[in-house]
């Protein structure tokens, strides 16, 4: 035995205190000792007696002590929520501040970043109409106004949507891509001002509804529809030339 | 058991109104003491800690709210006829049992309050000494000191002898458990 048995361990016995081994020693010392064992019992025999007379049912308790006691419950309770409240917002402000300080130290990406970036046909659409823009200005170059979407479609495979009546076609080109041909509208499409419609074959599958890509000089709205690519490019608002491609694309659905 | 993490003070009326007659030893003026301890414990509902002992705190509430009461003295005076009241409404076994239970009720009842409170506490109530300790703010070894003496009062009522109070004495220090250890 390593421990002596103390009245301690004897009071923890009888309170069921003690952890099994404890207790397996303080019963091995009780054998050997009856008027411990016999101190023990009676003190076993008062606490079950004292369990057993307050084990009474109580009368139901009466109405305001309920009262009293859902009130303190609910208070409880709503302290409680407000912890959980408090500590939701503390971790809203972790992240709002881990936002704040990684965009202040640049860290984060920007909104334009964000934003899927463009593939690469919006880029040709893009350097296309500045050329047709190059190619108004230069009296050499004469344009060419006659627009024939069924030629079109037969000599390169490219779908043209059929253009809102008030557009008026300036040019038509047809120029090389990364992936077949592509072909290059140059419109005066109304209050949108000039603008270029741009068409191109991808070697990817997709759809993409019409998504505005910003640049420096002019705006183009890019759609795909299969394997076909489109773009319409120029530099009136956003929104107009939005719901112009919107248009445009929705001839293909 | 019960999960600490749940609010349920109307699940804990029943230990709260035991230890009010407990501490009281009459029914009208526990049911007093509870009703008080539960608008002080509203009063002071902020400085339960979320996820804390519940029974614990209430329990200590009502147990300084009996201390700061004047029902303390007024119960003084009620002392033991209200000691066999209390058995009489109890529904009990058989005669011989019964008139050894009323013994022990009534030594239980002739308790100093100090004694019978940490008695009912841990043997009623069936808490850790810890927990019983923190509910009535003092040591460990004061609560087994107090327990120690209690049942050895109670041993002496029924053996017709009276106890001198060194007698029990304090016992030796040991930590034997407890809700944080």
């Amino acid at each position: 035995m390593s421990d002596p048995i103390t009245e301690a361990d004897l009071l923890a016995y009888v309170d069921d205190q003690l952890d099994p081994a404890r207790r397996i020693e303080v019963e091995e010392h009780l054998a050997r000792d009856p008027e411990a064992a016999a101190r023990v019992m009676a003190d076993l025999k008062d606490r079950d007696a004292l369990r057993l007379l307050h084990a009474t049912p109580l009368p139901r308790p009466a109405e305001p002590m309920l009262a009293a006691a859902d009130r303190l419950e609910r208070a409880l309770g709503w302290q409680e929520i407000g912890l959980k409240l408090r500590r939701i917002a503390a971790v809203v402000a972790l992240i709002g501040f881990g936002w704040f300080a990684h965009s202040q130290v640049g860290l984060g990406i920007t909104d334009s970043e964000a934003s899927p970036k463009p593939p690469a046909f919006v880029e040709d659409a893009l350097h296309s109409h500045e050329t047709s823009l190059l190619r108004a200005r230069m009296v050499s170059q004469p344009e060419v106004e006659d627009y024939d979407p069924a030629e079109i479609l037969a000599e390169t495979g490219i779908r043209l949507p059929s253009l809102p009546r008030d557009w008026q076609v300036r040019d038509a080109q047809i120029f090389p891509s990364r992936h077949g041909h592509s072909i290059e509208i140059a419109i005066d499409a109304g209050d949108l001002g000039r603008v270029s419609l741009f068409a191109a074959q991808t070697p990817v599958f997709d759809v993409i509804a019409p998504l505005p890509a910003r640049f420096e000089k002019a705006t183009a709205v890019y759609w795909q529809t299969g394997q076909l690519a489109y773009a319409l490019t120029g530099t009136g608002s956003d929104k107009a030339l939005e719901r112009a491609a919107l248009r445009l694309s929705r001839e293909f659905q | 058991m019960n999960d600490p993490k749940r609010i349920d003070v109307i699940g804990l009326l029943g230990p709260l109104r035991r230890y009010a007659r407990s501490l009281t030893r009459d029914d009208t003026q526990a049911e007093d003491l509870v009703q008080d301890a539960l608008v002080r414990a509203y009063e002071r509902h902020g400085s339960f800690r979320a996820g804390g002992n519940l029974r614990g705190w209430l329990l200590s509430i009502l147990h300084n709210t009996f201390i700061d009461g004047r029902r303390r003295r007024l119960a003084e005076v009620r002392r033991l006829e209200q000691a066999t009241e209390l058995v009489d409404t109890a529904a009990l076994p058989e005669q011989e049992s019964r008139v050894r239970l009323q013994q022990v009720q009534a030594a239980f009842m002739s308790l100093p309050d100090v004694q019978r409170a940490a008695l009912h506490l841990v043997a009623i109530e069936g808490l850790s000494y810890q927990d019983a300790a923190i509910t009535l703010n003092i040591p460990v070894g004061t609560l087994m000191s107090r327990l120690g003496r209690a049942r050895a009062a109670l041993r002496a009522f029924e053996a017709g002898t009276s106890v001198r109070p060194s007698e029990a004495g304090r016992p030796h220090l040991r930590i034997v458990g407890g809700s944080d250890v």
